[in-house]
């Protein structure tokens, strides 16, 4: 994985030429698939010589068939079809070093199972596996979708009869009995293999799905009839059939893992650049950035973020941490000119370095002490609910299918979207729900002033992940300034992930925090460096109380009770220990040992009496 | 010393009974007096529990060490020898009461704590016991007085455990008799909804001041049951007071739990809190499920607590074995890609709006749906293959008229599909719905949930069947009218017929919860409303003539207009530097950091009960870095003390 940083991606600067060159191109990502594909066949035949000795073995029709030994591998040809026709030098030796890893944790797991005698057989399966993609690289016709170009899509290119009929020959001659003793439990009954080609993804998908069976009927009616009963009223019999189940699930996680797919794709960076790299489908958009920001040596801090920009809507969003990255990109449509930008987006985590701004539902920027800062995050993200702030006020709705915007009232609640209906009051019970968040992501909108005529440039979109093209279903929302902006988005997202997003921040200032220390950095200067306020208009930074009415005063004018107490109680204070908790019968301050144990930080002015 | 006459009325010898009258010394201690007394009455029984208590000074004489003089008693002074615990009938948030023991001599903090600790209610620091409304007096009260359960026989521990010993999951006392266990399961588990008509018939608060008048009925912490004028067998609630709910843990909180969504439930239903209409039927889709659980699993939920730790590691234990080797099985099973097939009817609105619905014949396999012209060609390729990943699924049933659609909106990158699939009857229609619903969330037919989906269903479909039937007449236990689930403003919005498909579509999202969870799910959707926490009073602020509003929330205090009913200004307790009570004009100050001061005088409560709410939440927020089991009461009381507190 490493050699993806020590490539230099190469930017030719000439654009003529095109078409020959990236067939050429074509030729050389042929050839390389070819060489690695080669290296598994050999790889299999050497498995295959030990194993063909018995001769196949036909077992009775299954009852339980699935796909657990599905191997499916993805890569987007869009995107190496891309970096092809801009003719990046695309680093695909690293993307060999990836395809390499892979096969490397097939043997492995391969490895593994055979080494307790027991598990023998799921060799088998992996063995299979391994066969597709010589049969596969036999056909010599990977080419590159028709995204561009007019190239044709890549399954058209080979008759799926074809491949069945080899796959089926080469498996069956392959196939092997395993350790006696558990023989019944494997048998291979059918071999059929599907390449799936959804229209609306990717068109280099190539899955292929293997039908097994692989327990027999009376171990399975064992097992079944075994479910629920404590271990210690098992008969033997029973027993081992559990002990063979549970060998099997061990053996069956193995392969789910080797089943993982993978996804190539390209990330675009700030400087025009691009770096392509492989993200197997568990990982997170943490864990992806986490070996971008590895492997492009930049400095480490919270705002990188994963951005995907769909061109076409004009819009883009930052991906969360907790976020699954394949999950995300699978949205995307086969022709697709969206992009995955790898960038520092101050946005993403402004939230949380200056809470005060998107919390409190004020109406102006301001500052506050770091101490106070964490007590507010603490207050809204510690407890076991999380409340979503009040955000209000009048924003403007595209109106369906025209280039009108219409002003409305909108509130944000944990339960979704409301405006308040014409000739209606505030009040929660008549409100009408605009929408509910669990579908929809938040988005940003760009440049609608000219695209939409929007009132002004602040813009957001509520839209559903896979809705990709114009749509009555994408709500478009405007606000008069980018502070309201900020404030609906953030916290939109707060009513969407509730407590995550804290722990998503937490984890990256940790990461960062960390590689800080590496780099002999106080962390605290990194800290409250980049803690200014990221919202554009925070010099309006006069205090919010001043405006709060007749009821307050400053503290001269307020008055004391003048009870005997009260003087007793003043002079025991004067005279007190600043750690000790002290009430009395008319006044309560919050003495510091509150403070330190509770979420109220705060000075006592009157310990400076002492 | 001169021996002097001190007569003292002893509530044992009766009512109308003369007081006794002993001779004394000024130099006698308290523990004295009382020797004398118990000798006098010549009865044999136990006076552990009794002291004394002095009327004209509203007091009690607990220190037995103290003399008559040092107390300030003369010959003129009323005592009256009687227990410290008398019965009192107590209002639970679940409507139920209770009589049973309880002191009348401490604070009402404590008095609370022994409450919780017979009830197996943890963090009584978050009850408090509130004055009951004023019944109104109805012509003659034909129906019965509610029933009144009685716990006076349970012996009063003395003891300072946190918690009570448990047994089989109660705490001992409830494990005595049948009659025991039963009230206590009156207790742990969820009533059933009630009655419309009860809802109806509730006090609801019309505003913000009908909500204010019912905080100025809490009762002082920090003064005894008898000094606040509460005699023996009155009536108190006890309810949640400060509305944040620390270390809340199912497996010991069985009461408490159920008890903090009996309260949260009338909030909702009286509208003590304001929620929008989609709000209120999720609402009432998690108390159709929580009502239903409960009556399907009530002893899971009460036995849970009850195991003592060795018995919960080795039940535990066991059930993680079982679990392993029926998850194993279940794997295998999952094998088997189980799969639907049946003919039903296909509309799809945009493409052909004429055409209507249409029959093929359907396959359900893992997440997809996909359709043929008829069964003999559902080998080849089906005319259209619809995955339901992350699709939105919504119910469209009458079942009088015999309509069971389900609406489909699928995600494509032109935005959102949407598909009518008919099915025939209530079978199919259940079987089709579980699958589709667990395909929207990503799940196959093979999950575990599948066929306790299909139940769900059904369920709630046949509620709908006794609805539209003949009325409420044969209101089985099985059938719930929708009515009971949404505040009296719903009633007269819709029919319960028109309801129950709202419910159901919010329904669908809730059905998979455990009891547990489902109670937890109602508190946080509870716990995210904008008014939640927020106990109001009304207030007039220095240099202000008119009344406003004083809202006071867990980690701030808001002002309200009451002319426009707007929040005007927010106050957080992060900020806050002090506050004081001016007992002799009753006025409240708070200062703010930023040299920000208000003031403002209580009209609807005693500023007591203000000074205690503020106190109380900033003691709240302390618990949760302490960690500590034991609650620490005197921070408490000099948090919210006031006067006594010295």
């Amino acid at each position: 994985m490493d050699q993806l940083s020590d490539e230099e991606v190469e930017i030719r600067e000439e654009e003529e030429e095109e078409e020959e060159d990236s067939d050429k191109e074509d030729q050389d990502l042929d050839k390389m698939f070819g060489a690695w594909l080669g290296e598994l066949d050999k790889l299999t035949q050497s498995l295959d010589d030990g194993r063909s000795e018995r001769p196949p073995q036909e077992k009775p029709p299954l009852r339980q068939e699935t796909n657990i030994a599905n191997f499916s591998y993805r890569f987007s040809m869009y995107n190496i079809n891309e970096a092809l026709n801009q003719r990046e030098n695309v680093d695909l030796d690293a993307l060999m070093a990836d395809l390499c890893s892979i096969e490397q944790e097939l043997s492995t797991i391969n490895a593994k199972p055979n080494s307790s005698g027991s598990m023998a057989r799921l060799g088998i399966t992996d063995t299979k596996v391994r066969t597709i993609i010589p049969l596969v690289a036999g056909s010599g016709t990977i080419r590159a979708p028709a995204g561009q170009h007019g190239r044709p899509a890549l399954a058209s290119n080979f008759s799926l009869d074809d491949i069945t009929a080899q796959l089926e020959k080469r498996v069956r001659g392959g196939q092997l009995e395993a350790d006696p003793r558990f023989s019944e439990l494997w048998s291979l009954s059918s071999v059929s293999s599907v390449c799936s080609c959804d229209s609306h993804r990717f068109t280099g998908t190539l899955s292929f799905f293997f039908k097994h069976s692989y327990l027999d009927r009376e171990t399975s009616l064992i097992l079944r009839n075994i479910a629920g009963k404590p271990s210690h009223l098992l008969t033997k019999e029973e027993q081992a059939a559990k002990l063979k189940a549970e060998n099997i699930r061990v053996a069956l996680e193995k392969i789910k893992e080797a089943q993982v797919k993978k996804l190539v794709i390209r990330v675009h960076l700030s400087d025009e650049s691009s770096k392509t790299m492989m993200v197997d489908e568990r990982q997170t958009v943490r864990q992806v950035l986490d070996s971008l920001l590895e492997k492009s040596h930049c400095g480490y801090s919270a705002d990188w973020s994963l951005v995907e920009t769909i061109s076409e809507l004009q819009m883009e969003r930052i991906f969360e941490d907790h976020e699954n990255l394949v999950e995300n990109l699978l949205n995307w449509t086969r022709d697709s000119q969206n992009r995955l930008m790898f960038t520092e987006r101050i946005e993403k985590y402004a939230l949380f370095k200056n809470p005060q701004n998107y919390l409190l539902g004020r109406k102006e920027t301001c500052e506050m002490a770091e101490r106070n800062k964490e007590a507010l995050l603490e207050e809204c993200f510690g407890g076991s609910s999380v409340s979503v702030p009040e955000m209000e006020g009048v924003l403007w709705l595209k109106e369906d299918g025209k280039k009108s915007w219409k002003k409305r009232y909108f509130l944000l609640r944990a339960s979704g979207i409301y405006y308040v209906p014409k000739g209606k009051a505030k009040a929660s019970r008549d409100l009408a729900c605009f929408l509910q968040l669990d579908h929809v992501n938040v988005y940003l909108g760009q440049d609608y002033k000219s695209k939409y005529k929007a009132p002004t440039d602040y813009c957001m979109v509520l839209k559903h992940p896979q809705i990709q093209k114009k749509s009555q279903y994408i709500k478009y929302l405007c606000c008069d300034d980018v502070r309201t902006l900020q404030q609906w988005i953030n916290s939109i997202r707060i009513a969407k992930y509730g407590k995550q997003l804290y722990i998503n921040f937490q984890e990256a200032m940790r990461r960062s925090e960390a590689a800080y220390d590496w780099s002999s950095l106080s962390s605290s200067s990194i800290k409250s460096g980049s803690s200014s306020s990221s919202l554009p208009e925070s010099q309006s930074n006069h205090s919010s109380q001043s405006d709060s009415g007749v009821s307050e005063m400053t503290s001269s004018g307020h008055t004391r009770s003048q009870s005997v107490v009260s003087s007793i109680f003043s002079d025991a204070w004067r005279r007190g220990t600043q750690g000790e908790v002290r009430s009395c019968s008319h006044s309560v301050f919050l003495p510091s040992s509150v403070c330190l144990c509770s979420a109220f930080a705060h000075v006592s002015p009157l310990l400076s009496y002492q | 010393m001169a021996a002097w006459d001190l007569s003292v009325t002893v509530e044992d010898l009766g009512l109308d009974a003369p007081p006794v009258t002993i001779s004394v010394a000024s130099d006698l201690h308290i523990g004295g007096v009382i020797l004398k007394l118990v000798e006098k009455t010549q009865i044999k029984q136990d006076w552990s529990d009794h002291a004394l208590w002095w009327e004209q000074k509203q007091r009690w004489l607990l220190r037995t060490a103290w003399t008559l003089e040092k107390y300030g008693i003369h010959a003129d002074a009323k005592l009256v020898f009687m227990p410290q615990h008398k019965p009192l009938r107590l209002g639970l948030p679940n409507g139920i009461t209770l009589r049973l023991r309880v002191c009348f001599s401490n604070p009402v903090f404590q008095t609370v704590m022994g409450i919780c600790r017979m009830l197996n209610i943890r963090h009584p620091e978050e009850l408090s016991l509130l004055r009951p409304m004023e019944e109104k007096k109805k012509k003659k009260d034909k129906n019965l007085a509610p029933e009144i359960y009685d716990l006076t026989e349970v012996p009063l521990s003395s003891g300072t455990l946190s918690r009570p010993c448990l047994y089989n999951g109660m705490p001992a006392h409830f494990a005595d008799s049948p009659e025991m266990e039963a009230i206590y399961k009156m207790l742990s588990v969820t009533q059933p909804p009630p009655a419309p008509e009860v809802i109806a018939k509730q006090y609801r608060p019309a505003s913000v001041v009908d909500k204010a008048h019912i905080n100025g009925r809490w009762l002082d912490s920090s003064r005894c049951l008898l000094q606040q004028g509460i005699q023996e067998n009155d009536k108190l609630w006890l309810r949640f007071k400060y509305y944040s709910t620390y270390d809340m843990d199912p497996k010991y909180d069985a009461v408490r739990l159920t008890q903090l969504y009996e309260q949260a439930r009338w909030a909702i239903l009286l509208e003590d809190i304001d929620c929008t209409e989609e709000e209120m039927m999720l609402f009432g889709a998690l108390q159709y499920h929580i009502s239903k659980v409960a009556q399907s699993e009530p002893q899971i939920m009460s036995n849970n607590p009850a195991m003592d730790d060795l018995d919960s590691a080795l039940q535990s234990l066991e059930v993680k074995m079982e679990g392993e080797g029926s998850s194993a099985s279940d794997l295998l099973e999952n094998m088997t890609a189980p799969e639907l097939t049946d003919y039903l009817k296909i509309f799809r609105p945009k493409r052909l709006t004429l055409k209507g619905y249409k029959q093929y014949w359907f396959k359900f396999q893992d997440t997809s749906i996909s359709y043929f012209k008829s069964k003999e060609e559902s080998i080849g390729e089906p005319i259209q293959m619809i995955n339901l990943k992350g699709c939105e699924v919504a119910p469209d049933v009458n079942v009088a008229a015999q309509k069971f659609l389900i609406r489909l909106l699928i995600p494509a990158p032109e935005g959102m599909n949407e598909v009518y699939l008919r099915c025939e009857n209530e079978q199919q229609y259940a079987q089709w719905m579980a699958g589709c619903r667990l395909a929207s969330k990503g799940k196959t037919l093979a999950d575990s949930s599948f066929q306790s989906e299909i139940q769900s269903i059904r369920s709630f479909l046949a509620m709908q069947k006794t609805n539209s039937s003949s009325s409420s007449a044969n209101a089985s236990e099985e059938s719930i009218n929708t009515h009971s689930l949404v505040s009296p403003r719903y009633h007269k919005k819709y029919k319960p017929k028109q309801l129950t498909p709202r419910i159901l579509d919010a329904y669908q999202n809730v059905a998979q919860l455990s009891l547990t969870d489902a109670l937890m799910r109602f508190l946080q959707i509870w716990q995210a409303l904008p008014d939640f926490g927020l106990s109001y009073v009304v207030v007039r602020f220095k240099g202000s003539r008119k009344d406003e509003v004083l809202g006071i929330a867990p980690n701030r205090l808001i002002r309200i207009d009451l002319s426009v009913g707007d929040v005007v200004k927010t106050w957080r307790y992060n900020n806050m530097k002090q506050w004081n009570v001016n007992w002799d004009i009753r006025q409240m100050a708070i200062e703010f950091e930023g040299n920000v001061n208000i003031a403002f005088s209580c009209v609807t409560a005693d500023c007591k009960i203000v000074h205690e709410f503020i106190g109380g939440y900033i003691f709240m927020s302390t618990r949760s870095r302490e960690k500590s089991e034991t609650l620490n009461e005197e921070l408490f009381h000099k948090l919210t003390g006031g006067h006594e507190a010295l």
